[in-house]
């Protein structure tokens, strides 16, 4: 798939490429990462992404609509992220990508105006908060998983659970996070 | 969003899907546009949940750029400067690698309020990060420090912080640092944080992800790692190893000594593994060093490997139980903790090791301040029965590995 097949004219805007870039990076890395589902591949890619869209920034490349472009972009990285990665290791991770349907729901949630870089903080801010909440076990599981970056039978040798409980606990959690954060930006009025 | 819906999301973001399993998602996705509002906003919540474990103060997502292209030697090009201008009105700066010479490389120069780059072309900023990394550049900072980062080196830096401290985050690749005597920097990598104490001249590099050399040719340089620390004098170089990922863990099915393996079985995977046991393994138990005939089997182990696959240190560690403590008896040396969150459990009774340690929101504390009615997480020695450690509130970022 060609990268850039929106372009409209030559016209050099690069503020409004790389502004736009930054308006909407938390949504491009949740784009990378819900296709990657990793997070150290999720942040090579990114960064590619970001060197990729700082070059045509300064080409003068001005994609007709900034998102399904940019999306286009990060799909192209990501693809050519873990054929590299297969070839320096001599095998291959199967990656299926997800499809249009991957595409349209970030640009949806772009057009909804659900996310926008400003809100980066105060995201973080009510995650700290539901966090505070979680009981202590489920803090346990995310703190293993995300500080320590242990996997599933890591995080059960740890506890002494299984590798089952340690898996349906980190999905109860996650959930008991994700709609914490939400609510608590319901209640601000955020769109979200 | 129905319940097999929910399923398939949570399997989906922790990668649990196989192929037919991806499909089935997929196909939901494209039907239910509730479906596709969820993978969103989970995205988004595990990209923060990463952030926030994996960046010490929780910082917005770095975008540090790397190295492409060489271009012309002349400074900055057109494109590199306006885009570092509209990234420092955006709160980033992307810093431009620069071709391999080292001389008259591009110089960022941070002062309260202004970014000036190569002297000229001061910038107001918008209070937001300097992100630095690619080739060749050199950062001067407020107070009389400069660092000139080695081409294909990633960094962030950070604002001066109250206490008047640069901190940049090498993450990869070397750092060349020259601390004036005012000049207060901080230099954090992966796994260690290296402070430099006053005038002084050091090469940090971090090896990717599992090691730290830092070499001072003058002054003194202070290494911190989890929880040691160790003063570096000029003319000493010293290597730390990085926190090694957990590659192998399981319960001990066999040791042999004198072969130098170690047998695992995993949990729920039935197989078990043979590992060969590296000469200059180290081995602990409950914290302790111990040597690999101590290994009792049934026990839990943690197992680094170096990149051949060799084991390199094996740790037994006792589990962890949380719950809300009932009675703690230090004259008789027990206690008793019930675990279930909703429905309480019968109480569970531990011993107390004669060397039981505590600590409240990660802090050192007195075992004697812990009363019924807390919750806690007991560490348990590996026979399961006795508390070595109790830690009350939350852990402090680095501790608990």
């Amino acid at each position: 798939m060609p990268d850039l097949p929106d372009i409209q004219s030559p016209v050099p805007a690069t503020s409004d490429l790389v502004k736009a870039f930054i308006e909407h990076r938390d949504l491009l890395y949740g784009y990378v990462f819900a296709q990657c589902r990793e997070h150290h591949a999720a942040e090579e890619v990114f960064q590619e992404l970001g060197l990729a869209i700082v070059n045509e920034a300064g080409r003068g490349t001005v994609p007709a609509r900034f998102l399904p472009w940019a999306l286009r972009v990060a799909r192209n990285r990501i693809i050519d992220h873990f054929r590299r990665q297969a070839v320096r290791r001599g095998s291959e991770r199967s990656l299926e990508l997800l499809g249009e349907a991957a595409d349209t729901a970030f640009i949806e949630a772009a057009e909804a105006g659900a996310v926008a870089g400003g809100d980066s903080h105060e995201r973080l801010r009510l995650l700290r908060d539901c966090l505070a909440g979680l009981g202590a076990r489920a803090r346990q599981l995310i703190e293993a998983r995300y500080r320590e970056e242990l996997d599933n039978p890591a995080i059960a040798a740890r506890l002494a659970w299984k590798e089952s409980a340690v898996k349906v606990g980190l999905a109860k959690a996650r959930r008991t996070l994700r709609e914490c954060v939400l609510r608590k930006l319901r209640l601000q009025g955020s769109p979200s | 969003m129905t319940p097999s819906d929910r399923d398939l999301l949570d399997a989906y973001v922790a990668d649990e899907l196989d192929d037919a399993g991806r499909a089935e998602f997929e196909r939901r996705l494209g039907a239910d546009a509730g479906l596709r509002r969820h993978l969103v906003e989970a995205a988004l919540v595990e990209g923060d949940l990463h952030r926030l474990h994996q960046s010490a103060a929780g910082l917005p997502l770095a975008m540090p750029v790397r190295a492409a292209a060489p271009r012309r030697r002349q400074g900055w090009t057109f494109e590199a400067i306006a885009a570092a201008l509209i990234a420092i009105l955006g709160g980033v700066l992307f810093l431009r690698p620069s071709p391999p010479p080292a001389q008259g490389a591009e110089t960022i120069r941070v002062e309260a309020g202004a970014v000036t780059v190569d002297g000229i072309a001061a910038v107001p900023r918008a209070g937001g990060e300097l992100h630095a990394a690619g080739g060749e550049a050199s950062l001067a900072l407020a107070g009389g420090t400069r660092l000139t980062l080695a081409a294909d080196a990633r960094a962030v830096a950070h604002e001066q912080d109250a206490a008047g401290v640069w901190r940049v985050e090498l993450r990869s690749g070397q750092v060349r640092c020259l601390a004036g005597a005012a000049g207060r920097v901080e230099i954090a990598t992966p796994h260690a944080a290296v402070s430099v104490l006053g005038e002084a001249t050091l090469l940090v590099t971090a090896g990717g992800e599992r090691a730290l050399e830092v070499s001072v040719h003058a002054g003194s340089a202070r290494v911190r790692q989890g929880e040691g620390q160790v003063e570096i004098h000029a003319g000493s170089t010293r290597r730390f190893s990085g926190r090694p990922r957990a590659n192998a863990v399981g319960q001990v099915q066999a040791v042999n000594v004198a072969g130098r393996t170690l047998t695992l079985t995993n949990g729920d995977r039935r197989e078990a593994r043979r590992l060969a046991i590296d000469a200059g393994a180290t081995i602990s138990i409950d914290g302790a060093a111990a040597a690999l005939s101590d290994l009792p089997t049934g026990v839990a182990v943690t197992v680094h490997l170096d990149d051949s696959g060799q084991a390199r240190r094996i740790e037994a560690n006792g589990p962890e139980v949380t719950g809300r403590l009932l009675s703690i008896d230090r004259v008789a040396g027990e206690l008793a903790l019930t675990t279930g969150k909703e429905h309480a459990t019968a109480p569970a009774r531990y011993s107390l090791d004669p060397g039981l340690t505590a600590t409240r929101d990660g802090v050192a504390s007195d075992p004697a301040t812990v009363s019924a009615g807390e919750t806690v997480r007991l560490r348990l020695r590996i026979d399961g029965r006795t508390v070595r450690a109790i830690a009350i509130g939350q852990e402090r970022r680095g501790e608990g590995r």
